[in-house]
C-alpha cells in the first residue's frame, strides 16, 4: 500500500512542504524566527527554537515541541478570537 | 340503504373464502367498522393479528406456509389423467407422474417452489413436441451403453420456460426406467458456491471440502435410489481417511461383499468424511456398467455467477469455484474429464438475467468465439474450455409453447378450476360453446404470456389481484 | 441466545461477521469479515454455531487488536495531545466544533455530539 493512502495526504514523492527558515542562525542566536509561512511543514530539526508566525494581525509566538513535529507551523497561530460581549462599543 | 350495503359486502366476502385464491396479497374487502374514536388506545386493533400476517410474502414463500395442495378439488381430473411413461410419451398431452416416481422426484428436488405445482393436488406436467422428445432420444442413447462422454447435455432457455421442468421430465424417464437407472441429482448447484455451509481446506487435494452439503446430496442420493444401489458391489475396497486406526478398522468395506448402500450409509455415521465419501460413490458408480448412472444439475449457471464464490482463503480472498471439491468433481464430469461407463451428464441453466452478459457458457457450447481479454466476471475461460473438450456439452434450447401447447394446459386448467380471472367465463361459454371458447382463450393468453412463456401462462391465468 | 465473547454479548442468531461488527468497537464489517475467513468459517455461519474452541479462537485474534476501552483511550489520548500542543484542531475538539473547516452556521451536530476532550465514542 501507498503510504499516502494510508494518510489520505500529500504524495509522498513531493515531500512535505518546506519554506527555506534561518534554521542554523535561529539555534545559534536563540532568537524567535518571523516568518509568515504557515504551511510550512514542522520538522525534527525545529524543535526546540521559537518562532513568531503570521496570524493576519500580527505575530504569533511559540515554542516547537516534539509533538508538534508533522503539523503547520500556522495551527498554532490562532487566526480567530473568540467573541465576547461588550457594553460599549469603544472599548 | 347502509345496512344493505353491509349485507352485500359480506356475502361477496363469503364468496371470495369459497374460492380458492393464489393471490400473494390476502384479499380483505372493506367492512364498515362500527365506530370510530380518536381515543389513542383504542387505535390498535387487537382482533386483527399483525404479527406474522403473511400478507407480504412472494409466492414462493407462501406456498411453503400454506398449504394449497391440500385445498385442491381435482381428484376427479387427476384419476382420468394419463401417466407419465417413456414408452407412450403422448406428445403434447398434459401427464402425471406415478407415486413411486414421483416420491423419488420430490427427494432428489425436481419440483421447485416457483414452478405453482401446488394448484393441483399433485405436480403435472405437458409433454412438450419438440424439447421432450429430444430429450428423450438423449435418454435413449445413453441407454445404449454409451460412455457419459459423449452424453452431455445442457438445457438452455430465458426465464419461467421450462428448464427445471425439462430436467423433472428427464428425472421421471430415469426413475420410470425398469432396467435400474441411478440418478445422481443436484437440484440447485447455487449452494455449493454460496457461502451456505461449511468448507474446510484439504492439504492432500488442494481442494476445500464441505462436508455438510456433501452429507446432503448423500441422503438425497440414498434415499432416492435405495432399491438399485443396494444392489451394487463395491469394485474397490474403501478404507476411511479419517479417524483413529480402530475407527478405520471398523468402518473399512471390503470389494465384491458390500454394496453401494454400504458405503454411502458411512457417511451419516459420526466421526465422517462425507466429502470422500461423496467422490469415493461417483467413483464407484463410475466403474460399474450394469447400471446407468445421471447425473444432474439444475441451476448450473450459478458456477458462472459466482464463479468466485463466496467464500474465502485465510489471506481473506474468495475462492475460485473450481477450487471447492464438489464444483470440480461436477466441472469434471461435465467437462468429460470423469465419466460414467454407462450413463450421461445432464445440466439446466438458470434463467435469470444476472449472468446474461457473462460470455461462459455460449463459448462453452461453441455458439461464440471467446474474447480472452474479458475479466474474470465476464468470462471464465478454464470452465468454458473445460465444456468444450470432449466434443463439447451438446445444447437443448427449450423454446416457448405453441398455441395448441397452450390449449392443451389451458384445458387441464380449466378442468381443474384453477383459472380465476376470466370474469365473463359463463357467459361466454354459453355464447360461443366450450371448444371455441377454450380457443379463444389460447389465443388471448398466447399473446398476454408474451408468445407462450409458460411461467407466464400460468401466472396470467391462476394470479389476481384484490 | 447469546454467546458471550471477550465478556460481551454477542446475538446468537446473527452471522459470525455481523454480530462480531456490531458488539465490538473498533470492528466493522470488514474486519470482522477478515477474522472469520482467517479463521475458516464459512460466510453463513451463525454465532450460536461456534464450538467452544472456535469462540476461545476469536477471543485471541480479538485481544491482540486495539478496539473497545483500549481503543477508545487511544482516541482520547490523541485529542488530549492536540490539545496540549495548543494546535487548533485541539482547540476545535475541546469546543464541540468541526475541526476540519466545515461551517458551522447551521447544524454541524456531528461534531457537537462527538468532539469533546473525553470523546464517548
Amino acid at each position: 500500500m501507498r503510504a499516502t493512502l494510508l494518510r489520505l495526504a500529500r504524495s509522498s514523492w513531493k515531500g512535505p512542504y518546506v519554506v527555506p527558515l534561518p534554521i542554523s542562525q535561529a539555534k545559534k542566536s536563540g532568537t524567535p524566527i518571523r516568518t509568515n509561512a504557515r504551511a510550512c511543514t514542522i520538522l525534527p530539526q525545529f524543535v526546540g527554537l521559537k518562532f513568531q508566525v503570521h496570524n493576519g494581525k500580527d505575530y504569533v509566538q511559540f515554542e516547537v515541541t516534539e509533538n508538534m513535529v508533522g503539523s503547520k507551523l500556522g495551527e498554532f497561530a490562532h487566526t480567530r478570537k473568540r467573541f465576547s460581549y461588550t457594553q460599549t462599543k469603544n472599548k | 340503504m347502509l345496512r344493505r350495503g353491509a349485507i352485500n359486502i359480506l356475502n361477496a366476502r363469503r364468496i371470495a373464502i369459497q374460492l380458492r385464491s393464489f393471490g400473494t396479497s390476502r384479499s380483505c374487502l372493506a367492512i364498515a367498522t362500527s365506530r370510530k374514536s380518536f381515543n389513542k388506545t383504542s387505535q390498535y386493533d387487537k382482533s386483527r393479528q399483525r404479527k406474522g400476517s403473511g400478507s407480504d410474502k412472494n409466492f414462493a414463500g407462501l406456498i411453503r406456509s400454506s398449504n394449497f395442495k391440500a385445498t385442491a378439488k381435482d381428484d376427479a381430473v387427476m384419476e382420468l389423467l394419463p401417466t407419465f411413461n417413456i414408452v407412450n410419451l403422448r406428445l403434447g398431452d398434459v401427464v402425471k407422474y406415478n407415486s413411486e416416481v414421483l416420491r423419488k422426484m420430490y427427494i432428489s428436488g425436481s419440483f421447485k417452489p416457483w414452478q405453482y405445482d401446488e394448484i393441483y393436488s399433485q405436480p403435472v406436467t405437458l409433454i412438450r413436441k419438440k424439447e421432450t422428445s429430444e430429450l428423450l432420444n438423449f435418454h435413449a442413447k445413453c441407454f445404449k451403453g454409451t460412455h457419459s462422454k459423449t452424453n452431455r447435455l445442457l438445457i438452455t432457455g430465458p426465464s419461467g420456460i421450462g428448464k427445471s421442468t425439462m430436467l423433472a421430465q428427464f428425472h421421471a424417464m430415469v426413475f420410470d426406467d425398469k432396467k435400474g437407472a441411478v440418478l445422481v441429482s443436484i437440484p440447485n448447484a447455487e449452494v455449493i458456491v454460496d457461502g451456505s455451509s461449511d468448507f474446510k481446506y484439504n492439504a492432500k487435494t488442494g481442494l476445500y471440502d464441505q462436508q455438510m452439503l456433501s452429507k446432503n446430496l448423500l441422503h438425497k442420493f440414498v434415499n432416492a435410489n435405495s432399491d438399485v444401489i443396494g444392489e451394487i458391489k463395491l469394485a474397490e475396497d474403501f478404507v476411511p481417511i479419517y479417524g483413529n486406526k480402530k475407527q478405520q478398522e471398523e468402518l473399512k468395506l471390503t470389494k465384491g461383499k458390500n454394496t453401494l448402500l454400504d458405503l454411502a450409509n458411512l457417511a451419516f455415521k459420526k466421526q465422517t468424511n462425507a466429502t470422500y465419501i461423496f467422490l469415493c460413490v461417483l467413483a464407484e458408480l463410475s466403474k460399474q456398467e450394469e447400471h446407468p448412472v445421471f447425473l444432474s444439475i439444475d441451476n448450473f449457471s450459478a458456477f458462472v455467477q459466482h464463479s468466485l464464490t463466496k467464500y474465502r482463503n485465510t489471506e481473506n480472498k474468495p475462492i475460485y469455484f473450481q477450487k471447492l471439491q464438489l464444483a470440480k468433481t461436477i466441472v469434471d464430469y461435465i467437462s468429460g474429464e470423469a465419466s460414467f461407463a454407462n450413463g450421461g451428464v445432464i445440466a439446466a441453466t438458470h434463467g435469470s438475467d444476472k449472468h446474461s452478459i457473462n460470455e461462459t457458457l455460449k463459448v462453452g457450447l461453441g455458439l461464440k468465439q471467446p474474447d480472452l481479454y474479458k475479466k474474470l466476471k465476464d468470462f471464465d475461460r478454464s470452465l468454458a474450455e473445460k465444456m468444450l473438450e470432449n466434443e463439447g456439452v451438446k445444447e437443448l434450447r427449450v423454446g416457448k409453447f405453441d398455441i395448441d401447447e397452450c390449449q392443451s394446459l389451458l384445458s387441464h386448467m380449466m378442468k381443474c378450476d384453477v383459472i380465476h380471472n376470466e370474469y365473463q367465463k359463463e357467459e361466454e361459454i354459453e355464447r360461443l360453446g366450450e371448444e371455441q371458447y377454450l380457443q379463444k382463450l389460447a389465443e388471448r393468453k398466447y399473446i398476454v404470456s408474451g408468445n407462450g412463456n409458460p411461467l407466464l401462462l400460468i401466472k396470467s391465468c391462476i394470479l389476481y389481484y384484490t | 441466545m447469546v454467546v458471550h465473547i471477550l465478556g460481551k454479548a454477542v446475538k446468537g442468531k446473527a452471522r459470525v461477521a455481523y454480530g462480531l461488527a456490531a458488539t465490538f468497537y473498533g470492528i466493522g464489517f470488514n474486519t470482522a469479515t477478515r477474522i472469520c475467513s482467517k479463521l475458516g468459517f464459512y460466510p453463513e455461519m451463525r454465532v450460536h454455531q461456534l464450538t467452544e474452541q472456535q469462540v476461545m479462537s476469536i477471543t485471541k485474534e480479538l485481544s491482540d487488536m486495539t478496539i473497545e476501552s483500549k481503543l477508545l483511550s487511544q482516541i482520547r489520548s490523541n485529542i488530549q495531545l492536540k490539545k496540549d500542543t495548543g494546535s487548533y484542531a485541539g482547540l476545535r475538539h475541546a469546543m464541540g466544533l468541526p475541526v476540519r473547516g466545515q461551517k458551522t452556521r447551521n447544524n454541524a451536530k456531528t461534531a457537537r455530539k462527538l468532539n469533546r476532550l473525553d470523546r464517548k465514542r
